[in-house]
């Protein structure tokens, strides 16, 4: 295993080298050959071949194999010609390309490709098969059956409902922790912290295990409180639609609340305290203080958390698939855990990739909010 | 800073508050770990015991003996460590770049990485398996690494971006002055002092690599050598009539590391969280 990775490191750390390599060369190609037009198409069949080669690679994997080695071999040979004239001192801009390059790679790998042949296999009829150019293009054919299917309308409700039921819900307990940590003694604080980051650490796989097992009508949550006569039955917790809903949004709340405090345990550590001596002065009482001073100068803060967790939750699979599989019936199925159904189990990449592209629709909306409410917080050096 | 609210909210009001929170933050814990005490079919015995009349460590014994859970323990080991320690470097390279180098499309880069880092796994999943298939990676360990190094590196990124911001840029400029070239400045100047920074990064990739769900799920395909312990306990509940003393005895052994390194690195998991939510 280890030889199958250091063979895949080699590799990669080979791809990088001849895409750096390449790049400046096409950079540099261009400064250098501004008169020469021969050695100028050269430099534009180099380029052309980069493209080419990940258009095959898009059109199937292994027809990218054949392009990859022509192009490596094409960019070797122009560095080779340009190499006296080739200026590879490491300025910085060299070096950022140099840096990134590594992680651009991987990420065009795999999260870029994926995207773009995700929505390639949503315009195919995909029954039983992953191989999209033997198989009828239909167009938006996918996307018309999935929107007008009683599961898409139930799922993609259910992941609303979720998300604002849920999200709400973690808010007003992560801002009951977070400020909870602060009202204590010093010394307690630490400890407090700990134990509040301790359900974000959990795997939310095994989050759904731990409340399964806490659902269990026999001898779960409910049949605890039975025991002390704080309810008189204990209830099906998954076996009824409703009920079902809601504890999936009860162990989702338990998870992603610790989430929210620590967020908001980062913004009211930032708040001066020299404001709540001026209230005090102005004789505001506590409850005051909180809606009036508290609330409006975590909002900045508020805003970055309950858009990063709305973000998560309008994905969820992990704790749906652990903790009811999406049943009963489909009353607990979100988009995500449908797109993998009709992945896997009902192996149609055609629809499942519609499901899949529903999602990603709505969660780059927000990711889009998300990053530009962050971005300003953060001082890098400019370009 | 919040002392101000104790004169009109009481002491046995506050630690009331604390214990609530303590309570609901760990009373799933808690009843997991009983119950992975209790003997076989104990667990379903009524009246309820909060804490087991005979306590046993049954359960334990069972499942690395009979469930091998000791493999998936290992496998989630190896592949945490190396998804951790590769993802960090890729992370921290870019990271400098980002925060530290002056070049065009600076803020295009950091989208780039930023927005891919958005996509969840289950768009991505199809072609990342098809991928995986075509490199015959599929039902091995590496099939699992190698997407996942990736999956972690925008969140890596943009903590040690945050964190790289903050240190003074006179550093630079000083080590410039004295003739150190851009790659020099990385690895003599600002790696040896970054090493908080990485550590929070490190402890964020190994959280997350060590709780991946779906992606193991599908690279896996039920081989359960190969198996880490998100998806080997997942199919506990599956495989075998659902004894519920095993699965929380895996819970309970899956949970010790993780909890261990949140416990030890708390300031730093709450600082890199809160990277870039709040403006100090």
């Amino acid at each position: 295993m280890f030889v199958r990775l250091g063979l895949f490191a080699l590799g990669y750390i080979l791809l990088v080298a001849i895409t750096y390599l390449g790049i400046l060369v096409i950079r540099e190609g261009f400064r250098i050959t501004k008169k020469n037009t021969r050695a100028k198409m050269a430099v534009y069949s180099v380029t052309f071949l980069y493209i080419a080669t990940v258009l095959s690679f898009l059109v199937k994997i292994k027809y990218a194999v054949g392009p990859a080695v022509l192009t490596a071999i094409a960019t070797i040979v122009l560095a080779f010609f340009l190499r006296s004239e080739l200026d590879i001192s490491l300025g910085e801009t060299e070096v950022a390309i140099l840096f990134l390059l590594p992680s651009f790679l991987g990420m065009l790998l795999w999260y870029y490709y994926p995207i773009v042949q995700t929505i390639i296999y949503s315009l195919f009829d995909l029954k039983y098969s992953s191989q999209w150019l033997e198989r009828p293009f239909v167009g938006l054919k996918n996307f018309i059956t999935v929107s007008q299917s009683k599961n898409f309308i139930r799922s993609a409700g259910f992941t609303f409902y979720f998300t604002a039921v849920s999200v709400f819900l973690q808010f007003w307990i992560g801002l009951f922790m977070a400020m909870t940590s602060f009202w204590v003694a010093k010394k307690w604080q630490g400890i407090l912290r700990g134990i509040i980051v301790i359900p974000w650490a959990i795997p939310p796989i095994i989050t759904a295990k731990m409340w399964r097992w806490l659902f269990n009508t026999d001898v779960g949550i409910g049949a605890i409180l039975a025991q002390f006569g704080i309810i008189s039955e204990s209830p099906f917790f998954l076996g009824r639609p409703l009920w079902a809903m809601h504890s999936v949004i009860i162990a989702d709340t338990w998870k992603w609340s610790s989430v929210m405090a620590i967020f908001l345990i980062g913004g009211l550590a930032v708040i001066p305290e020299d404001i709540y001596d001026a209230a005090k002065v102005d004789g505001a009482r506590g409850f005051y203080r909180f809606r009036r001073l508290t609330l409006p100068l975590l909002t900045p803060t508020i805003i970055v958390a309950v858009l990063y967790r709305s973000m998560f939750a309008l994905r969820t699979f992990d704790m749906v698939y652990g903790l009811t599989g999406g049943g009963p019936g489909i009353a607990t199925e979100t988009l995500s855990t449908f797109a993998y159904k009709y992945y896997f189990s009902y192996s149609d990449f055609g629809l499942g990739s519609a499901y899949a592209i529903a999602v990603f629709v709505i969660i780059i909306i927000l990711s889009i909010f998300y990053v530009s409410q962050i971005y300003e917080n953060l001082g890098f050096r400019g370009e | 800073m919040f002392y101000r609210i104790k004169k009109w909210l009481s002491t046995p009001a506050r630690y009331t508050a604390m214990g609530m929170v303590m309570f609901f933050s760990l009373g799933p814990l808690y009843w997991t770990f009983t119950t992975s005490l209790k003997p076989m079919g104990a667990e379903y015995k009524l009246p309820i015991e909060l804490w087991p009349s005979e306590v046993t460590f049954q359960a334990y014994r069972e499942v690395v003996t009979e469930l091998d859970f000791l493999i998936n323990i290992r496998n989630s080991f190896i592949v945490s460590s190396v998804v951790t320690v590769v993802s960090v470097i890729l992370a921290g390279l870019s990271a400098y770049a980002i925060a530290r180098l002056r070049f065009k499309y600076k803020v295009q880069s950091l989208l780039f990485l930023q927005l891919g880092g958005m996509i969840p796994p289950v768009v991505t999943i199809a072609p990342t398996f098809t991928i995986l298939r075509s490199m015959g990676l599929l039902r091995t360990l590496p099939g699992l690494i190698v997407p996942m190094i990736i999956y972690n590196v925008p969140l890596g990124t943009w903590l040690l971006a945050s964190y790289f911001a903050n240190l003074p840029f006179e550093l630079d400029d000083a080590a410039k002055v004295d003739g150190y070239r851009p790659f020099q400045i990385f690895y003599k100047v600002i790696l040896p002092i970054a090493s908080p920074g990485l550590f929070s990064a490190g402890v964020f990739a190994f959280i997350f690599s060590w709780g991946q769900f779906i992606l193991a799920n599908t690279v896996f395909m039920g081989v359960s050598e190969i198996q880490t312990v998100p998806v080997a306990i997942q199919n506990f509940s599956a495989n075998f009539r659902t004894q519920w003393t095993w699965i929380s005895a895996g819970i309970i052994l899956s949970l010790i590391p993780i909890i261990l390194l949140v416990i030890i690195f708390q300031r730093w998991v709450i600082r890199g969280m809160t990277a870039g939510a709040v403006k100090h």
